[in-house]
């Protein structure tokens, strides 16, 4: 039993990025049949949840400090990205961007990679993410204690300094539990 | 029909956009735009009484209405939606033909479930064979409308609990000493009391709802995001009397902006409702939100 359960691994383990046995049993389709097919599509929630996640969460921090700039144009434009990835469905993001990039993909070649799943879908799950982060870091940041900054400026710190030793960390701290709830979030829709 | 559209191959392009936009199909996709509008009217309230509904189960005395309560929205809470629409779409309506299996058809012999397929009896089918294209709409349709509510309204409840737990104590206890009995305490403090601990989190679930409309698709419902495909998909002048290329960018566009344009409309109205609610009530946050 348990040994026929380790060939279905073998044959079926990998069959969702391309690998082992492409023909899906017909017959006598068990237990282990079923959780290694789904647990083989998992190998994707994996890739995506993790690379969206990761490259999202140093993303979001840019666009938070984007938004606080004091620089009018860099200001409005991160708001805009956050609004637009915040304010609609992931799914009307994701049919929108698969015909973005195939009309773009007529027009250059470079972009045919973009139109499969696995660089365009993370794009914009990506992109959804950090908008999403974004926003809870902007509000992390605008409530850290203004003493705190007032001290940093009389310690003579510069504004990288102050950024790395007190305002990340800061916004670190009071974004953390609302940022995993997000995160939960984020990997159960998909 | 205003215009002559006839012969759109000879008509300039302000009045081929015109014909364009107004032709059979085009008329199908603006149904389908209120499809998602009566969706989100009807799925609202619904979710909201069932929301109610189920903290006042999880806040009873009684231990297992209590039990129930928490359990419901505990499961709910704890599986991805996208995951509870598949399921209940197909539970609801296999429960459904299977009930009515039993009862319609009591001297059928075979197996319902025959490997992958579901099996009932032709009277028992649901619809059934003879009705309309419309009436297969229409049933699917109220089976999202109710799925939706399952889901949001234990979404709700949850916020509903949180917000019962959220009333002041010294208020229950202010309420008991004036003497009232614990269910007018429920009725007149907590029940009152509760809405504008709540109102941020339904708004969030608002916003939720808004964007979880287009999962209609995933159900197979004819909505917007299906018209989108459809009508932007390229054509040739073989099978319509309006040829393009393929235009589904655009098409998406439109929804992108329709979406954006009623979550940014909600969020307007929330705030205004929000600032109006919190107004005396002595949170910390409330002269910021009177200022803006």
């Amino acid at each position: 039993m348990i040994l026929t359960c380790l060939e279905i691994i073998q044959d079926y383990g990998l069959r969702s990025i391309g690998l082992g046995e492409r023909v899906l049993p017909k017959t006598d389709i068990t237990i282990c049949h079923q959780a290694t097919l789904i647990g083989s599509g998992m190998l994707w929630n994996i890739y995506f949840g993790v690379l969206a996640l990761i490259l999202g969460f140093f993303f979001a921090i840019l666009l938070s400090l984007g938004r606080r700039s004091d620089h009018q144009i860099v200001s409005y434009l991160c708001d805009t990205f956050i609004l637009i990835f915040r304010g609609t469905p992931l799914f009307i993001q994701f049919f929108f961007a698969y015909f973005l990039f195939l009309s773009l993909k007529k027009a250059f070649p470079v972009f045919d990679p973009f139109t499969s799943a696995w660089l365009g879908a993370l794009i914009i799950l990506f992109f959804n993410t950090s908008a999403y982060s974004a926003n809870i870091f902007y509000g992390a940041l605008v409530a850290i204690p203004r003493g705190e900054i007032d001290a940093s400026d009389s310690f003579g710190m510069s504004n990288w300094q102050k950024f790395r030793s007190i305002e990340f960390r800061q916004m670190l701290r009071l974004a953390w539990h609302i940022l995993m709830r997000q995160y939960l979030c984020f990997m159960l829709p998909h | 029909m205003i215009f002559d559209c006839s012969s759109p191959d000879q008509l300039d392009r302000l009045m081929w956009s015109l014909c364009y936009l107004s032709n059979g199909k085009h008329i199908t996709f603006y149904y389908s735009i209120l499809k998602v509008l009566v969706l989100l009217a009807l799925a609202a309230p619904i979710s909201i009484g069932l929301g109610l509904f189920l903290a006042i189960l999880a806040k009873s005395d009684i231990s297992p209405l209590k039990l129930l309560g928490k359990f419901i929205i505990l499961i709910v809470r704890g599986i991805p939606d996208i995951a509870w629409f598949m399921f209940f779409v197909i539970a609801l309506d296999q429960g459904l033909e299977w009930v009515r299996h039993i009862t319609l058809c009591p001297d059928w012999t075979e197996p319902i479930r025959q490997g992958a397929d579901f099996l009932v009896c032709e009277k028992a089918k649901l619809p059934g064979n003879s009705s309309s294209e419309t009436i297969h709409e229409i049933y699917g349709f109220i089976l999202a409308i109710v799925t939706f509510s399952i889901i949001f309204g234990a979404f709700a409840g949850n916020i509903f609990y949180g917000a019962l737990e959220a009333v002041p104590k010294d208020q229950i206890e202010t309420a008991e000493a004036y003497g009232l009995n614990p269910r007018q305490i429920f009725w007149r403090i907590s029940f009152k009391q509760m809405w504008i601990y709540a109102l941020p989190g339904l708004s969030n679930l608002w916003m939720i709802l808004i964007k979880a409309t287009p999962l209609l698709f995933l159900l197979g419902i004819e909505d917007i995001v299906y018209w989108a495909r459809e009508l932007g998909g390229a054509k040739t002048p073989r099978f319509t009397e309006y040829p393009h290329g393929d235009w589904r960018l655009w098409y998406f566009l439109f929804l992108l902006i329709f979406y954006l344009t009623l979550t940014k409309l909600s969020e307007k109205v929330l705030d205004k409702l929000t600032r109006k609610l919190t107004y005396g009530m002595g949170f910390s946050g409330e002269n910021f939100l009177q200022r803006q």
